[in-house]
């Protein structure tokens, strides 16, 4: 968790005199200790509301790219008997599918920061992340049952929900194997419990003369920012499961977060098999003792900064520039995602904008870090195939967006420009037929999209 | 011991030729799908030249450019050939039939004897009179001549008929060593009854209908098809699709009545005959004449080869490779590449829904993200994810071949989008190109 | 030439491209999603699957009995194939009535529950491969009240004979009899653009400064790199438009191959702007 975002988010069993105040919705007896979420200054209930949201929007972009990497690592070509492959091959739909609908409950974040005047977050810390704060620390790394273990517990529901499934016992023993680190562990639903609560109007008003709001005021909760959230069908197309709301009111900011919590990682869970705890759990089941070896050899955090030491530095000199492509293209998808959010839909569809060549931009991205994360994951991190590289998903410097809409494209068309560059320097490098018909036909779009950069910066 | 032949087969099995107008037929081409995401390119083939006042041929490859006009600007027609295979008894294949197995049979090629039939029912289909049946048939031949497909009607004006196309038997030679006949098919022209009150109707080609004699210049249907005999039951599917002038218009009476127009399309068979003597052996093709291709460097995402396909194998495959799964989205692609997915989006099947089954008039996808450009950049980098060894998430988009009649929000939006499918209704892959492609996801 | 193909070996038959042949002779680019077709319409081939009996070709009409079958002669009375082994040929429409309605029945033209006949090629594509030469249960009730029930075994043709669809499920002219008459007629105010790789729709595409794309409708008469890229709608009375009157009698030069993405240029003669 990024040390700037979250630096007031506090946990503990009892107050301390530098705390200003408890936030968990429920009562502190009601709560085990590890769930008393404090705040060590004080801030208003819609900065409040802000704020949590934005450690929310963290929360679902770390939880994403560690379920891709974790999906992504699966299988591989040492996996060759058919009920392996059968199974890998199920659990990375599973954990994909997962992981499409971290994306869209990003989204709806997104949106709900947009309805009460909050700004857009695609922030998050590289991994790994300091596990101190929220929920575990962020690792990218190939899958196991330990690594397993901690999703799972992250998105599960409460200990009085797990008594109602009957799972109470098993999760605690999962949590003890995990030892140490699954003390730690926190579940995500109890920031979502306490944004809910953050915009739920108590039955009983109290006068606002007399104390401070405790909730997000109606005046606070902004419908006319529809225009600037995006809608459900600008990014799941056809796809069912991707839940993306665009809340325009109290209600339904309030259902949002409901469907989110009922989907990922809420305390309560309306549809158990549905769930990401029942799906993880599923998982988990199935595990055999050596699972490891389901997985590719790769190595945990990978990274293309050699002062990195909390990381696994890639030096390979092969796999190098394609983490380096990988890096480039992820901030591409997340400037795009930023753009895209940052241009009014028009109000009505006769009218044009360039948010769904954008959308669509950013959504052609997340193939191209597929197929770019299947070469490295078969190329070594140093010599020998020992230890695998991987899709480091490292953040950029900065995704600040410039203030003129045209200087936005000017950083769309270097970034495009960057990229010919990495593939002008791979068509030179020892390439397979494979990635030099990938590099081929990511010149050819890049091209394309470049030339229509090139026109929307128009000068 | 001279071999006996167990058996005869033409191929293809059926031929497409495509109309136009220039006696130069189009030359032979390849399509060469690219390493990336940009068009096929046309690039020259091997071409069967052949003399028609002679029927001698000669084998030869063209330079580029590909023209698919000639100088007058006419287009040229797509004549395709059909050659002769044969099997040995006794042996499990087939080979070509070529001047080597006619001598060593101590036969000539005037052993090998020609027919075809051809009609085009486009009037009958609509009158149900069955003097509105244009045939056109040739007799059996053995020359090299160009026989001509010429289309007869007992309701044509006397004396009147319609070319349709033409058969030549092609001369075998050393360098064309095999048997195959061409099939030419007609210019494309619009055919019709004389005008009624001036001398000539400059929209139609000649005038060959009696409007006296046959009912289909008076032909009707209603737009309200329930008024049609038998409540419409038995009209094509779409109705109205005739060239016509609307009567009544606006009103619950409103019709369409046909002017008379017809084309010179048509389908049919082409039949070899190979006298041995003591007997003859059998072998049939089929033949159908359609327009161009107006994008020749692009292929449908759904064709008659995928009808064919499931219908011998069956709807579902046992295992299937990434390059069949990326083929069906390259299609796609050059579907979308030519297609103003913005306007179908809010016209098109968003309108027929509406028109059809009352659906609420809604587009079909979110207006910020149909634009074609879009579109098709989202495909593009779907094909290229396909081709590079990983996979793309496509098989849950795909729309089962039961659910076209879902028009729920997300049932429309599923893959193919803006397309109507042969039950007039949201367009759905056979369910064994469905297969094809969850078998390769599934395998990766 | 060719060398040699294994007589069964249906597929390559299937395939085959006779040396001299374009692509463009090959039933890969013939479209098959039928409403009606363009090269042909294909939906035909399934009208006589069954011995005995005569379908439409797109709705689950019974329009003919056989002679031969005078034990099914009742069908010839306005009788629609309803389930063929159990399995239904129609399904349900299903959608909202009103925007962002919820998903409900659709009605048809006479107010009752769109009931759609599926497209015979998926629909039946299981019985035409598992049960070919073989009975199956075919299942009827009729159009007209009373409402009857009739249930017969019925005969699946042999689709093929080899690789050729067989005789007795097409005669000369069935593949093409349902098309547009003339087929000019599909070209204009086609409301579905089913088949845009063969017949363009959209042309001369680019980006525009609003990020959108603009382009010519390839049946606009004025089309040249000059002309503004301005997209004209669909619409039979838009003289901006090619009309019926230029493509019966000058089609081939009114319109335009595109390859490559580029536009053919105009042809003399073509028609005026």
């Amino acid at each position: 968790m990024s040390r700037g975002l979250a630096r007031h988010l506090h946990w503990s069993s009892k107050p301390t005199i530098c705390l200003e105040r408890r936030i968990s919705p429920s009562s502190p007896d009601s709560l085990p200790a590890a769930e008393n979420l404090y705040l060590d200054i004080y801030k208003a209930p819609r900065e409040q509301a802000v704020y949590l949201l934005k450690v929310a929007a963290e929360v679902e972009h770390s939880l994403m790219v560690e379920y891709l990497f974790a999906a992504w690592s699966l299988g591989g070509p040492s996996i060759k008997n058919p009920k392996q492959i059968d199974l890998v091959s199920s659990w990375r739909s599973t954990i994909l599918e997962i992981a499409r609908e971290e994306m869209g409950h990003l989204a709806t974040v997104q949106n709900l920061l947009t309805l009460i005047g909050g700004e857009r977050s695609f922030v998050r810390e590289d991994c790994p992340a300091s596990g101190d704060l929220f929920p575990f620390g962020f690792e990218l790394e190939p899958l196991t049952k330990a690594s397993l273990t901690k999703y799972l517990l992250s998105e599960a529901p409460s200990d009085k929900v797990l008594e109602k499934l009957g799972l109470k016992d098993k999760i605690k023993d999962i949590r003890e194997e995990l030892g140490v680190e699954g003390q730690k562990i926190r579940r995500v639903g109890i920031l979502y419990d306490t944004i809910k609560a953050l915009f739920t109007k108590p039955r009983i008003h109290r006068p606002q003369t007399v104390r401070p709001l405790s909730f997000v005021a109606q005046s606070d909760i902004q419908p006319r920012a529809a225009a600037y959230m995006v809608k459900p069908g600008e990014w799941s197309l056809g796809n069912q499961s991707l839940l993306i709301r665009a809340p325009c009111s109290r209600q339904d900011a309030i259902d949002a977060i409901t469907e989110i919590s009922d989907q990922g990682e809420g305390s309560d869970i309306t549809d158990f098999p549905r769930s990401h705890f029942a799906r993880f759990l599923n998982i988990y089941d199935q595990f055999p003792r050596s699972g490891s070896l389901l997985a590719r050899k790769l190595a945990k955090n990978p990274t293309t900064d050699c002062r990195n030491e909390d990381g696994s530095v890639i030096s390979n000199p092969r796999a190098l520039p394609w983490a380096k492509l990988f890096n480039l293209r992820y901030r591409m998808l997340l400037m795009f995602l930023s753009h895209s959010f940052a241009i009014a839909a028009p109000p009505d569809s006769s009218q044009k904008s360039p948010r769904g060549l954008l959308i669509s931009w950013a959504f052609g991205e997340m193939y191209h870090l597929r197929s770019i994360a299947e070469f490295l994951m078969a190329m070594p991190l140093h010599r020998s195939l020992r230890l695998l590289a991987g899709p480091p998903f490292e953040m950029p410097a900065s995704l600040g967006l410039a203030v003129r809409d045209r200087d936005r494209w000017r950083l769309h068309r270097d970034l495009m420009l960057d990229t010919e560059y990495y593939i002008y320097k791979l068509l030179r490098s020892r390439i397979s037929a494979t990635q030099k018909t990938y590099l081929l036909g990511l010149q050819h779009t890049n091209g394309i999209a470049l030339q229509q950069a090139i026109n929307m910066v128009g000068d | 011991m001279r071999r006996k032949i167990a058996e005869i087969r033409l191929l293809p099995p059926l031929a497409i030729a495509r109309l136009g107008s220039s006696p130069y037929p189009l030359v032979n081409y390849e399509l060469k799908t690219p390493n990336d995401t940009g068009p096929r390119r046309i690039v020259p083939a091997p071409t069967i030249r052949v003399t028609r006042t002679t029927g001698h041929a000669e084998l030869k490859t063209p330079k580029l450019p590909i023209e698919f006009r000639d100088p007058a600007g006419r287009i040229r027609p797509v004549a395709p050939f059909l050659e002769l295979w044969m099997r040995f008894e006794g042996e499990q294949n087939l080979q070509p039939f070529t001047i080597d197995t006619l001598r060593s049979l101590r036969l000539s090629p005037a052993s090998i004897r020609w027919r075809g039939h051809v009609e085009n029912l486009k009037i009958l289909r609509r009158t149900g009179d069955e003097k509105d049946r244009i045939k056109a048939e040739t007799r059996p031949f053995s020359d090299h001549k160009v026989h001509e497909l010429r289309g007869k009607c007992p309701n044509f004006l006397k004396g009147k008929s319609v070319p349709l196309g033409s058969l030549q038997y092609i001369v075998p030679s050393a360098e064309l060593s095999g048997i195959r006949l061409r099939f030419t098919p007609a210019g494309g022209h619009v055919y019709g009854p004389p005008p009624s009150k001036a001398d000539k109707d400059p929209l139609i080609k000649a005038a060959v209908y009696d409007g006296q004699k046959g009912s289909w210049k008076r032909y009707s249907e209603p737009t309200d098809t329930s008024q049609a005999p038998n409540q419409g039951r038995f009209l094509t599917s779409p109705p109205l699709i005739f060239a016509g002038e609307t009567l009544d218009a606006g009103q619950p009476k409103q019709r369409l009545r046909s002017w008379g127009y017809f084309d010179d399309e048509c389908d049919g068979i082409v039949e070899a005959e190979l006298r041995l003597g003591s007997h003859s052996l059998f072998a049939f093709a089929r033949i159908v004449a359609g327009p161009p291709t107006f994008a020749p460097d692009s292929l449908p995402i759904r064709s008659v080869a995928d009808e064919l396909e499931q219908a011998m194998f069956g709807p579902n495959v046992d295992k299937a490779t990434l390059l069949e799964a990326a083929e069906i989205v390259r299609c796609a692609l050059e579907t979308v590449r030519l297609m103003n997915t913005a306007e179908m989006n809010q016209e098109g099947m968003a309108r027929a829904d509406t028109d059809i089954v009352k659906r609420a008039l809604e587009p079909i996808f979110e207006p910020s993200v149909a634009d074609s450009v879009a579109i098709r950049a989202r495909h593009e980098r779907i094909l290229l994810a396909l081709e590079s060894g990983s996979l793309a998430w496509f098989a849950r988009m795909l729309r089962h071949y039961d659910e076209v009649a879902d028009f729920s929000t997300l049932g429309r939006r599923k893959m193919p989008g803006l397309m109507r499918g042969a039950d007039g209704m949201h367009m759905a892959l056979t369910r064994r190109q469905v297969s094809k492609i969850q078998k390769a996801a599934k395998s990766y | 030439m060719n060398d040699k193909i294994e007589a069964k070996n249906l597929s390559a038959q299937l395939q085959f491209r006779a040396l001299g042949n374009p692509p463009s002779t090959l039933p890969n680019s013939a479209i098959s999603n039928c409403c009606p077709g363009l090269e042909m319409d294909f939906r035909n081939a399934w009208k006589r699957i069954f011995v005995g009996i005569e379908l439409h070709e797109s709705s689950n009409f019974v329009v003919k009995v056989d002679p031969s079958a005078p034990e099914l002669h009742e069908l010839a009375n306005n009788y629609q194939l309803m389930k063929v082994q159990g399995v239904p040929v129609m399904a349900t429409a299903t959608g909202p009535l009103i925007p962002d309605g919820p998903n409900v029945p659709l009605p048809d033209s006479d107010g009752d529950d769109a009931l759609i006949p599926l497209e015979w090629s998926n629909v039946l594509a299981g019985v035409i491969y598992n049960s070919a030469g073989k009975l199956v249960e075919c299942e009827f009730q009729s159009m007209d009240p009373p409402v009857r029930n009739l249930a017969f075994n019925l005969r699946v043709r042999n689709f093929f004979e080899n690789a050729v669809i067989a005789r007795d499920l097409l005669k000369p002219g069935e593949l093409t009899q349902s098309l547009c008459s003339p087929w000019q007629n599909d070209y204009r105010e086609c409301g579905c653009f089913y088949w845009a790789a063969s017949r363009p729709d959209y042309v001369n595409v680019e980006l525009s400064e609003d990020g959108n794309s603009i382009g010519h409708n390839w049946m606009q008469r004025d089309r040249t790199p000059e002309t503004a890229k301005v997209y004209v709608s669909d619409d039979f009375l838009d003289e901006r438009l090619l009309s019926y009157n230029d493509l019966f009698n000058g089609w081939e030069k009114a319109l335009r191959f595109v390859i490559g993405n580029e536009d053919e240029p105009p042809i003399d003669g073509g028609p005026k702007k």
